[in-house]
């Protein structure tokens, strides 16, 4: 973020007549309170509800979930989340007093079905909200859908295409940050603790390409060297020809390698280098939920990742970070409680539980009632003014600004350490580490 | 990307805006990640060598000792013939009353009993219970208590001993193979075979189906020739050692070693070797169309796997070609091995004698591609019978039960699974061998022609071993 960035959003804020440091303040205290309210059994909500609501029908919540096709194993965490927070929310009193009635449907990780699913929940489940699309193509395959049925919907996906300014004014992504944030946030940290002549190793096509550009652009920004950009074709199972392309004097090597192929790529970078390896820099994204001691993936010790939401308990932890965790059965070794071998999504999961959260605060803070014109403007109109996610029971990942023009959440982002097999959080990034230029703004739309 | 784009031609023209985009991706890195670790090619390369070595014992082994293989049975008891209504009658109301749970419970195809137990129990749990225990279909399916309670009213009630028509002969099992092929393309093709209402919908068609065949050429018929599940189970349970024999009024039940009651065949007509050869093709295509390979030869980019709805046209080509090639590979193979044993056996009744040897491969090919499957989805089948209509039931008590979803992505069970795999298709290409040789002994007179004339088959189930386990090993997505 460059100061004149934070300049601004310093007014932007002290205009609404608040720090952030009072914000984050009066964070804190309410996450002490919400700790506190734990031993009693009772956890308040840091946010009062404007007026209770006037009616104690259900809420309904339509979950768009990969239950089948290939985000299936995402889908299964992100139904435990779900579900976790699902049930926190109704035992502590519901949204606005009302109870959550949870609607799941498969899109089959099908960007036409998710459409079909969209209709499904305006049409036949008539749910209030819509939330938990995760991979992009099928966010924007579905997304367009809800805006154009005026259904409120949450994506849970880090796609860029929603602060981009590809969908409509109903469309949020609340709860988790976009991919390009994450990479602006850790882009400083990286090069300067970990060497600042780079080669990067992506896949040959958009994804890899957004990591390319962005990532390139930082390395530029922060007065780094790109020393070597090898992209590998998606179809590739072997790579050990692509090696040697990397310069001898690279310091730092940053791969995003994803698919099959990834156990394959790490055993055969470790062939290659063998003990004498440049800092190696890469997302979790490649081994969420595999386990980092793994036999094959020894050559990963000591090298880094990104993570949204650490897998260890251990290294900086948010305080409410292990109340999530026992809610959602998430250990402290980032395994599922009753099945240590099953290890948990736990940097993209979260989103599922923020978001819940975000809508329960929006809902009770905009005196939304029913799925009508009035209520949803003034659901949306209330959640665009929203600044602030604070850190606690409601937002375990950490602190969440909120950009109402863009729709998208800025997060804190963790970079962690490969040690002894376990990831470490090593480094935690701000706020404002995360942020670049607003590309739309949405409230210029007409509801 | 352009290039993609380009090759997709047609088939993928409203994916080209996503695909520009920057995306996130998730694609897996465990389950056939960890089988790239493996030494793949040392398994695909040594299943090839005992299928090979099957060939050369049993063309080694003199005729007489096949022939006592083949005689050695043991009757394990007998039992007054049955019609076995009563377990119809059960079957018909537990899927009546899944078709309710189609309608009325969980929206959530992993909550919702319906298509667990329709995709998991019944398609792939009952199957691999065929082929151990002989055909247990025949006792259980629902047609004969549907098919009781329609004929016993005015005026259909002439219909139960008389149907209305005569099956034409000529027809075979060519209503079968249609129904079986739309039957694969639902299940493989369409973009939601699993989506409870869509599910009760489709059963509920084929109830309708079924119906109208019983009704009309009589029950026995319809299940022999038009029920394609009878006569899938049926082709599975000829794996199985145990086998009924009749005697009389009576039924006694024997037991022989696995695999020889595939020998009590006998020649299938054409369309019976075409709907085993579909049955084989289109679990065949399922794994294909995964394959990296296959995605990008359709212009698709395998790490971004656009969803099902995207590929129905090229996968309804795919699976139509898979099952063509299939067909086609099997005539020439045994077309060639005629010419090589100058064989004066008329070609159609080898083709319909040697289609038998296939079976075991269908069920190979079954058993290893639905094995993970059954693992986890059987554990989401016990937890939605607790609450079938989700209503905060708990029947059986396993409404909380957690599914333990690491057995199929730690990388312990995924190399046993991967192991159980290898076993099952290089077992069921030996069984194919040596059963295609037995078959070769009773249809030449001289041993040497029966050798020559398996030479081509041979080396049609060595390629197909390889195929399978290439299928299980190489980079695919989902």
């Amino acid at each position: 973020m460059t100061k004149k960035e934070t300049d601004n959003k310093t007014t932007q804020l002290r205009r609404q007549g608040v720090s952030r440091r009072g914000l984050f303040k009066g964070a804190a205290l309410a996450s002490g309170a919400a700790a506190g309210g734990l031993v009693s059994g009772i956890i308040p909500s840091p946010f009062t509800p404007r007026a209770a609501s006037a009616t104690d029908k259900p809420l309904k919540l339509g979950f768009q979930a990969h239950r089948t096709g290939i985000g299936a194993g995402y889908g299964r965490w992100y139904e435990r989340t779900t579900k976790a927070a699902v049930k926190l929310i109704n035992e502590t009193g519901g949204i606005g007093g009302r109870p959550i009635e949870l609607i799941v449907e498969d899109d089959g990780t099908d960007p036409k079905r998710g459409a079909e699913v969209v209709e499904k929940f305006a049409n036949l489940h008539k749910v209030d909200f819509v939330f938990g699309t995760l991979f992009s193509h099928v966010v924007i395959g579905s997304a367009p859908r809800a805006g154009e049925l005026k259904m409120p919907y949450f994506v849970v996906s880090e796609t860029p295409a929603v602060p981009n300014g590809q969908f409509s004014r109903y469309v949020f992504q609340a709860g988790t940050s976009d991919v390009r944030s994450q990479m602006t946030a850790i882009a400083k940290w990286v090069l300067d603790k970990l060497g600042k002549k780079v080669t990067m190793i992506f896949p040959d096509y958009a994804f890899g390409y957004a990591h390319r550009d962005y990532f390139g652009a930082a390395v530029k920004a922060n007065g780094a060297e790109m020393k070597e950009l090898i992209p590998i074709p998606p179809r590739e199972s072997s790579f050990t020809k692509y090696f040697p392309r990397i310069p001898s004097d690279t310091e730092l090597l940053y791969h995003v390698m994803v698919g099959p192929g990834v156990l394959t790529f790490v055993r055969e970078m470790g062939e290659h280098f063998g003990n004498n390896r440049p800092q190696i820099f890469g997302f979790i994204d490649s081994l969420e939920g595999v386990n980092i001691a793994s036999p094959g993936l020894e050559f990963l010790e000591g090298t880094y990742f990104w993570e949204g939401f650490p897998r260890y308990a251990d290294g900086l932890p948010t305080r409410a970070a292990d109340f999530y965790r026992q809610k959602v059965g998430m250990t402290d070794t980032g395994t599922y409680v009753d099945d240590p071998k099953d290890t948990a999504y736990a940097s993209h999961m979260f989103g599922c539980w923020e978001t819940l959260f975000a809508i329960k605060q929006t809902v009770e803070q905009s005196g939304y009632v029913d799925p009508t014109a009035k209520d949803k403007a003034a659901f949306i109109e209330t959640l665009e003014n929203i600044r602030w996610f604070n850190e606690g029971i409601e937002h375990p990942q950490g602190h969440k600004l909120f950009r109402g023009g863009s729709h998208q959440a800025h997060a804190e982002q963790y970079i962690s350490l490969v040690e002894n097999q376990r990831l470490k959080v090593v480094h935690k990034t701000s706020i404002e580490d995360s942020l670049y230029e607003p590309e739309y703004d949405y409230t210029k739309q007409p509801l | 990307m352009a290039r993609h784009i380009q090759r997709s031609g047609g088939i993928l023209p409203w994916l080209g805006l996503w695909l520009l985009l920057p995306t996130s991706a998730f694609a897996h890195a465990t389950e056939r990640g960890v089988i790239l670790l493996l030494p793949t090619d040392l398994y695909i390369g040594g299943g090839a060598v005992v299928v090979a070595l099957t060939f050369v014992l049993m063309a080694a082994v003199p005729a007489t000792g096949l022939n006592a293989l083949e005689r050695a049975r043991c009757k394990l008891g007998s039992a007054p013939a049955w019609n076995p209504l009563m377990p119809s009658a059960a079957t018909l109301v537990i899927v009546l009353a899944l078709i309710a749970t189609g309608y009325l419970g969980n929206r959530d195809p992993l909550s919702n009993p319906l298509p667990l137990m329709l995709w998991t129990i019944w398609w792939v749990a009952l199957t691999f219970l065929h082929a151990i225990f002989g055909n247990l279909w025949a006792f259980l399916h629902p047609w004969r208590a549907l098919h009781y309670l329609l004929t016993a009213l005015t005026p259909l009630d002439r219909w139960r001993q008389i149907p209305p028509m005569s099956y034409p002969e000529a027809a075979g099992y060519w209503p079968a193979i249609v129904l079986f092929l739309a039957f694969a393309w639902f299940e493989l093709v369409y973009p939601a075979p699993q989506d409870p209402a869509l599910l009760a919908h489709a059963v509920i068609v084929y109830f309708l189906i079924t119906v109208t065949g019983t009704l009309l050429f009589g029950l026995e018929t319809w299940l022999r020739y038009g029920e394609i599940f009878s006569i899938f189970f049926r082709i599975v349970s000829w794996l199985s050692p145990f086998g009924l024999d009749e005697e009389g009024r009576r039924r006694a039940t024997f037991i022989t070693i696995p695999g020889m009651r595939l020998l009590d065949v006998g020649v299938l007509p054409l369309s019976g070797m075409v709907f085993i050869l579909l049955a084989l093709s289109s679990v065949s295509f399922d794994g294909f169309s995964r394959t990296f390979l296959w995605l990008d030869f359709v212009g698709v980019n395998p790490l971004e796997y656009p969803g099902r709805t995207a590929l129905i046209g090229i996968n309804s080509l795919g699976l139509a070609a898979v099952f063509g090639a299939l067909v086609s590979v099997y005539c020439l193979a045994v077309t060639l091995g005629h010419l090589l044993a100058k064989s004066d056996v008329p070609i159609g009744t080898q083709l319909g004698c040697f289609v038998v040897a296939i079976a075991p491969i269908a069920f190979g090919y079954h058993f290893a591609h639905y094995l993970p499957e059954l693992l986890l989805d059987s554990q989401f089948t016990l937890r939605a019978l607790s609450d079938p209509f989700a209503l905060g039931w708990n029947l059986i008590g396993t409404r909380d039960m957690h599914v333990h979803a690491s057995i199929v992505t730690n990388r312990t069970s995924i190399e046993l699974i991967w192991n159980f795999q290898v076993v099952g298709i290089v077992a069921a290409h030996v069984v194919a061998v040596a059963i295609a040789h037995f078959l070769a002994i009773r249809l030449y007179a001289r041993p040497r022609s029966a050798v020559l004339s398996q030479i081509p088959m041979t080396v049609l189930m060595i390629a197909y071993t390889m195929f399978g386990l290439w299928l299980l090993s190489t980079p695919a997505a989902g």
